[in-house]
């Protein structure tokens, strides 16, 4: 965890069982995220998916950051990931920032 | 598996740097009217990133200048690889050829690599979702992309590997743990080399293509890039690939 001007960051690197790796980075401020990036060497169909859902988690509490998560990635097939996967990653990640 | 189409376009394609190569490969996406295998190799060296890491977080970006070495972001998933001794190819068809799910494309997808591997006298296998394996150890990895009704895969065929070289290129999360990772690594990848097969790279894309050709029952023809599919190479390599907007934008 690190802290300026109020913001805090938390990263966190996750193995995925099956051997896929999950990297996020969250910066939160007055407990709401102002930044998300989930990095890894997983596979999302369309991959731009994942870049909504970073720019939509913007400015959530975590509980509606998850939510946006559900919502965003219900409908696409994914590899060697699950929702579940980028709901645990997240919600350590911003414990981190915390 | 058959196809009605019966006709298998082969780019055997020669030595291009990093970002020539993913541009080609994204405009035979856009623009190739039939399914079409691309068999190609990488000079000068480079790294290639999955389309969701962080160039920063995976690789040892002033070293890699340093070296020499090109670092390009891939429009597909999946990991960070060093392109030195091996033939890569890219395979282009559309979505309806694959009625599936996505692993099931990419399982068939990766199969000529084991009848290629077989060719020679190796016994491979499909590991995991995305990796050839040949005596449990990874010779190959593939990752795919799907746009407009196609699909993309392309995927390493390993000649050789350096692995000393490779990590001095890659990140590790921890770099207390490297020699071990690098250990673990060494025991986990092989190469046509380290199998004691050897076979020049001409030859080798010979029975690739020959590979896929056999898989999906249909007949090689043998077609170079066309001068449209150069031309949107050539824009993709200027506009996206050489640029850090794109290799940097995560």
């Amino acid at each position: 965890m690190s802290a300026t001007s109020g913001i805090s960051e938390g990263r966190i690197i996750k193995k995925i069982p099956g051997g896929k790796m999950l990297k996020v980075v969250v910066r939160v401020r007055e407990g709401r995220i102002i930044h998300a990036r989930f990095h890894g060497d997983y596979f999302v169909y369309p991959e731009e998916v994942v870049e909504d859902m970073e720019r939509e988690i913007c400015g959530k509490t975590l509980d509606e950051a998850k939510d946006i998560i559900e919502k965003y990635l219900a409908s696409v097939e994914m590899v060697g990931i699950s929702i579940q996967d980028f709901r645990d990653a997240l919600e350590e990640a911003y414990e981190k920032a915390r | 598996m058959p196809n009605s189409s019966k006709s298998l376009r082969v780019v055997f394609d020669t030595e291009h740097n990093a970002y020539e190569n993913m541009a080609i490969d994204e405009a035979l996406m856009f623009l190739s009217p039939q399914i079409t295998l691309r068999l190609y190799f990488w000079k000068p060296p480079a790294v290639s990133i999955g389309y969701f890491q962080s160039m920063r977080e995976e690789v040892d970006v002033e070293k890699a200048r340093k070296m020499g070495v090109d670092l390009v972001r891939r429009i597909t998933g999946g990991g960070a690889v060093y392109h030195k001794h091996e033939i890569t190819y890219s395979f282009v068809a559309p979505k309806d050829m694959f009625p599936g799910s996505v692993l099931s494309s990419y399982r068939k997808i990766c199969y000529p690599l084991v009848l290629t591997l077989r060719k020679l006298g190796l016994h491979g296998q499909i590991g995991g979702v995305n990796d050839i394996v040949v005596e449990g150890k990874k010779i190959s990895g593939s990752a795919q992309t799907r746009k407009r009704g196609r699909i993309l895969q392309h995927g390493t065929f390993l000649m050789d590997v350096d692995v000393d070289e490779m990590f001095q290129l890659l990140l590790v999360p921890s770099e207390k743990l490297k020699d071990k990772m690098i250990e673990d690594v060494k025991k986990r990848v092989t190469s046509l080399r380290h199998l004691g097969v050897d076979i020049d790279r001409e030859e080798l894309a010979k029975v690739m293509a020959e590979s896929f050709a056999e898989f999906f029952e249909m007949e090689i023809e043998e077609i170079p890039l066309t001068n449209e599919e150069m031309k949107l190479a050539e824009k993709l390599r200027v506009e996206k690939y050489e640029r850090d907007e794109w290799n940097f934008r995560r």
